[in-house]
């Protein structure tokens, strides 16, 4: 076993863990907030790095740029998407599902429609790459994950200082509660899945600036989001982090260890093991 | 007697099918919405415990292959390998069920997931035997008798319909049994249910052994009409396939038996109709599923009902609502 190779896949594996953390943490804010597994959320990415991709080359404007119009046009999707889907099928398990993964081949099918299913690329963030440890890591990828870890601490910072944050949290843990409080909880959801669109949007861009562009692309990382919410225990922030960065080292690291035959099932062995052994997730509070 | 009425119009229905249908395409597709009845059925029979399976094609995937398999390896007749691709499917239930269910709600929806990818790329990766991913390929039409010969796709039709007949009648004989009314009181209330001596963790297990084993049998049907069988993920026992079990048995209506009956057909129907769409397919389901998950909460079924309503006519009484939700009810009504 080549060390540096190993060395290499961790810090691959702790890049795609820094994508795969914005779209749990959207998905876990949503489902904290609203009870509602958002199914579509791969594809709210999705659109979120077409939307950079038209703004790019149609308009010609900067990259950076193009994020910050598609991460603020996805938030106010959420919104719409929040109050004319979401809102009517809150409150049993089984509507939700049905409606998000209704909107899944909606948006998907739209998507194709409208781009077609050839792979588009976007510009790259920058291009090089840094020495770090003993490893090329490309320029492009340690922006993304700046980016991303931007985004993170900016959203804990929101959560935990500002009053809108608070007021959040406090309807995710007791919506009965926070009410009495004053608190909205229809407000509350539709701030959820504002946000939740946005970090989509960008973890899309991210993502889309590397490996390119296609219509099914929001499927895996949706099943990363889900997986790690999951493995970290629903609603809980914590949890996202520590689960997004162990499925990003496990998806880096067992596929030099492993035969490749073996590389694809273990990630899911894994976490089916750790469901068994703890039902909640492994910072989840039993319902 | 409106309801013996149906019943004969819809037997009629059933065996003037083929013949209507004419072309080898349509046929396979009743054969394949037959399938897709038997698996959304017994997903909600799985329901009746009010857990959502994103699974179930897994389970059919061991029938599938197990039955397969057996009949390619050991020349076993299809007549036998079809109860025993059941029998499978519900065995690695059982086993699985004890761990399984201990685990509730969006957690269960999400282990089944991935237990049905795990063994999806475990069929992908065996090549050994399943043959990776270029599958299965030659699976035997089962023996005929003298001279039917199930080749044929109308023949195969038949065969399809009286074993989904049979297994229907077996998943409403048992809903309707002192069992279908234990799950439901553990649905219920479970801890109540365990005061009073039921084990719910048996009652539960036993359940998704019994969905299980249909859902082999389902899969069986499907690789022996087939003759192929392939682990793609766009194929038959991908996440998708799930996903469209579950959407079935809710736009039909799961509060009903006929629900994914219902469902399954119509959709089945609609998504051949759409295939002028050709990528841009699933829109259609998709459109119903949004509609229905907003407007029509309790499925197709309940359509009739809605529409008697609508045109101010007096509809059946509502049943009562549960005591707990009225209270509920009323205290969210004070709240907002």
């Amino acid at each position: 076993m080549n060390l540096l190779l190993l060395w290499n896949g961790i810090v691959n594996g702790l890049a795609l863990g820094g994508v795969y953390i914005l779209m749990a943490l959207g998905l876990t804010l949503v489902f904290g907030v609203t009870r509602i597994m958002q199914f579509a959320h791969g594809e709210i990415y999705m659109l979120g790095a077409y939307i950079v991709y038209f703004v790019v080359t149609a308009a010609g404007l900067n990259i950076w740029v193009a994020i910050g119009a598609s991460v603020l046009l996805m938030a106010i999707v959420g919104l719409g998407l929040e109050r004319v889907i979401f809102r009517p099928v809150q409150g049993e398990i089984l509507p939700p599902i049905v409606a998000s993964v209704g909107l899944t081949f909606v948006l998907q099918s739209v998507a194709l429609g409208m781009f077609g299913i050839d792979e588009k690329s976007l510009p790259r963030l920058a291009s090089g790459s840094y020495q770090l440890l003993g490893t090329v890591v490309p320029r492009d990828r340690v922006i993304a994950v700046g980016f991303a870890l931007v985004l993170i601490v900016g959203l804990f910072m929101f959560l935990k200082l500002s009053k809108f944050g608070q007021a959040m949290i406090g309807s995710a843990q007791n919506p009965q509660g926070a009410l009495l409080q004053g608190i909205d909880p229809r407000r509350m959801s539709a701030l959820s899945m504002a946000i939740a669109c946005a970090f989509a949007a960008a973890a899309g861009a991210l993502t889309g600036s590397i490996f390119g562009l296609t219509p099914y692309m929001g499927t895996l990382p949706l099943v990363k989001g889900l997986v790690i919410i999951v493995l970290g225990g629903m609603g809980s922030l914590p949890g996202v982090i520590v689960g997004g960065l162990l499925l990003g080292l496990v998806d880096g690291v067992v596929p030099l260890l492993a035969d490749a035959r073996i590389a694809s099932i273990l990630p899911l062995l894994i976490v089916i093991g750790i469901l068994l052994v703890r039902p909640q997730g492994l910072f989840g509070h039993e319902e | 007697m409106r309801r013996i009425l149906l019943s004969i119009v819809i037997a009629l229905a059933l065996l003037a099918a083929p013949f209507v249908a004419r072309s080898d395409y349509w046929i396979s597709v009743l054969i394949l919405a037959g399938v897709q009845v038997l698996l959304a059925s017994s997903l909600r029979t799985l329901w009746l415990l009010h857990l959502s399976s994103l699974g179930h094609v897994g389970f059919a995937l061991i029938g599938g292959y197990g039955s397969a398999l057996l009949a390619l390896n050991f020349g076993l007749s299809f007549w036998l390998t079809l109860p025993l691709g059941g029998l499978m499917a519900g065995l690695a239930a059982l086993l699985l069920g004890y761990p399984f269910m201990r685990v509730k709600g969006i957690y269960f929806v999400m282990l089944t997931l991935l237990t049905a990818e795990t063994l999806r790329l475990t069929m992908l990766n065996w090549q050994e035997v399943t043959g990776g991913i270029m599958g299965l390929l030659n699976i035997p039409a089962p023996d005929g008798f003298g001279l039917v010969d199930f080749g044929d796709h109308t023949n195969y039709y038949f065969l399809t319909l009286i074993v989904v007949a049979v297994s229907l009648w077996v998943l409403y004989r048992i809903e309707h049994s002192t069992l279908g009314v234990r799950w439901r009181a553990i649905r219920d209330a479970e801890h109540l249910a365990q005061v009073v001596g039921l084990n719910s963790r048996a009652y539960k297990i036993a359940n998704f052994a019994i969905v299980s084993f249909f859902a082999g049998i389902a899969g069986a049907l499907f690789a022996h009409h087939q003759g192929t069988l392939s682990p793609d993920i766009a194929a038959a026992f991908g996440v998708g396939a799930s996903l469209h079990l579950v959407l079935y048995m809710f736009i039909g209506g799961q509060a009903h038996f006929a629900g994914p009956i219902i469902g399954a057909i119509v959709l089945v129907f609609l998504e051949e109709l759409a295939r002028p769409l050709r990528e841009a397919r699933p829109v259609v389901l998709g459109l119903v599923a949004i509609l229905v998950a907003i407007f029509l909460q309790d499925g197709l079924v309940s359509l009739p009902e809605r529409l008697r309503r609508l045109r101010g006519g007096r509809g059946e009484p509502t049943p009562a609502e549960p005591a707990h939700q009225m209270v509920e009810a009323s205290i969210r009504e004070e709240l907002s």
